[in-house]
């Protein structure tokens, strides 16, 4: 028991550095101990949920919530789940319960701000956060969702210097970075955007707000570069199962025009036809491949240039 | 691998080191048919101990009996005059989106497995030369039997 407590303590501080494979290695080991540890197996399904392995995320915060129903990391848990697979309705079943449990928590009253941003109901956001910036007014994730906010309603002057005291508080943390980023954009100041959305992806490359972020400022710089940036992170974001259905999509409807051009007599446009689809299918290989080499490329480039 | 497994963790057997990566049984589907690349899956997946091996197998199992039994429903409504005789190939198109429908499926669920079995150190064989043997081969194995077994085949 006592061993599945170090290793579970371990586990926090490797999840807290962003150290995930980490953090799942040292849940494992606790697990291996003590295989009814609620506490281990909320935190494994929060770790597989970063890694996007949803399915087993799933398992993990199922019996999380059964062995330790009372647990507030365990609904938390629960809540992330229900958000990732868009069960709005359970995830915000799961959120009242944690603000009835626990109202002093600003992480709460954000994942409530983050349930409202999903459901599309944006304009009962800022009470909330505010009563998160009241709980704790020095939390850097509370400033940059605060500054997200001001930011997209078009008060960038606020968002700027709300996200200027984030990352006076926590200069790495990733949400304050793409929210100075967004309020530089939206104030023209590209380079400086682009500075803080490459240090935002260096913790995860794949994140998706940053991600967000440069692909916009690509858009501004290089419109056909930026619609390709907006296909790739788009795919990413959609994950492999639907990037497979655009795919058949677009097979069928590949196929069906070529059907229709034979059947009308028309072989040359069913030729070209053909030869666009297999452009289309080499990029399909290729091009996520691609991606994450351009995306590289932006990560080092800033890189060299600091030094 | 030992100690506490996590759901999506593959619990590789003996034949582990036959696996591949499902791209190869992927491409083998597409050049060389099902006949070839299924059998291959439903290996590729009791090797690396699949913890979805139940549902890559019902899915291969409905891709050789939905494909022909839809395309020998909408035969029988061309020779019964319910379709045009130009929907030939419409019917075709059906055959061949629904088997990709299943090839694309077995394709997902398996690759997650790979990718935290090879996470975890497992080694995959190359795959390219059994799928050029496939291509080779074609539907040769399979073009003298009753159409609807070709269909279920090819």
């Amino acid at each position: 028991m006592i061993g599945s407590q170090r290793f579970l303590e371990r586990a926090e501080h490797f999840y807290e550095i962003g150290q995930i494979d980490g953090a799942i290695d040292q849940l494992k080991r606790a697990l291996t101990e003590d295989p009814d540890l609620a506490e281990a197996h909320a935190w494994l399904a929060l770790c597989l949920l970063r890694k996007r392995r949803l399915h087993a995320a799933v398992v993990e915060a199922g019996l999380a919530t059964t062995l330790g129903p009372e647990l507030l990391l365990s609904n938390l848990v629960a809540a992330e789940v229900a958000l990732a697979k868009r069960d709005f309705e359970r995830a915000g079943q799961h959120i009242e319960m944690l603000l009835a449990d626990a109202p002093e928590h600003p992480a709460f009253h954000r994942l409530k701000a983050r349930w409202l941003t999903l459901t599309g109901k944006r304009n009962e956001r800022l009470p909330v956060l505010e009563e998160a910036r009241r709980l704790a007014p020095d939390d850097p994730e509370t400033l940059a969702a605060l500054s997200a906010h001001f930011a997209e309603t078009g008060e960038i002057a606020r968002a700027r210097l709300l996200a200027e005291e984030a990352l006076r508080i926590e200069p790495e943390n990733q949400s304050a970075l793409v929210a100075m980023g967004w309020a530089l954009l939206h104030g023209g100041d590209t380079a400086g955007a682009r500075g803080h959305a490459i240090d935002a992806l260096r913790a995860d490359a794949l994140a998706p707000d940053a991600l967000a972020l440069l692909t916009s400022i690509k858009t501004r710089s290089n419109p056909l570069l930026g619609a390709w940036w907006h296909y790739a992170t788009w795919m990413e974001r959609i994950g492999p199962t639907r990037s497979v259905i655009v795919l058949l999509a677009a097979f069928v409807l590949y196929r069906l025009a070529v059907i229709i051009a034979d059947q009308q007599g028309n072989g040359g446009l069913a030729s070209g036809i053909q030869i666009a689809w297999l452009g289309v299918v080499v990029y399909s290989f290729v091009g996520p491949a691609l991606f994450r080499k351009a995306l590289r490329r932006e990560l080092e480039s800033v890189e060299l240039r600091r030094f | 691998m030992s100690g506490y497994q996590i759901a999506d963790e593959p619990a590789p057997s003996t034949l582990a080191r036959y696996a591949v990566n499902p791209l190869y049984p992927m491409l083998a589907a597409m050049l060389g048919g099902v006949w070839f690349a299924w059998p291959w899956f439903a290996f590729n997946s009791f090797a690396i101990g699949s913890p979805t091996r139940r549902a890559e197998l019902a899915w291969l199992v409905a891709g050789l009996i939905v494909p022909p039994a839809v395309a020998a429903v909408l035969i029988s409504a061309v020779g019964a005059g319910m379709l045009p005789r130009a929907s030939g190939p419409y019917i075709g198109l059906c055959v061949v989106v629904l088997k990709l429908v299943v090839v694309y499926a077995v394709f997902l669920l398996q690759s997650r497995t790979i990718e935290i079995y090879e996470y975890y150190g497992g080694k995959l064989l190359n795959g390219i030369w059994p799928v050029l043997a496939a291509l080779y081969v074609g539907d040769r194995l399979v073009a003298d039997l009753p159409v609807l077994l070709f269909l279920m085949l090819s």
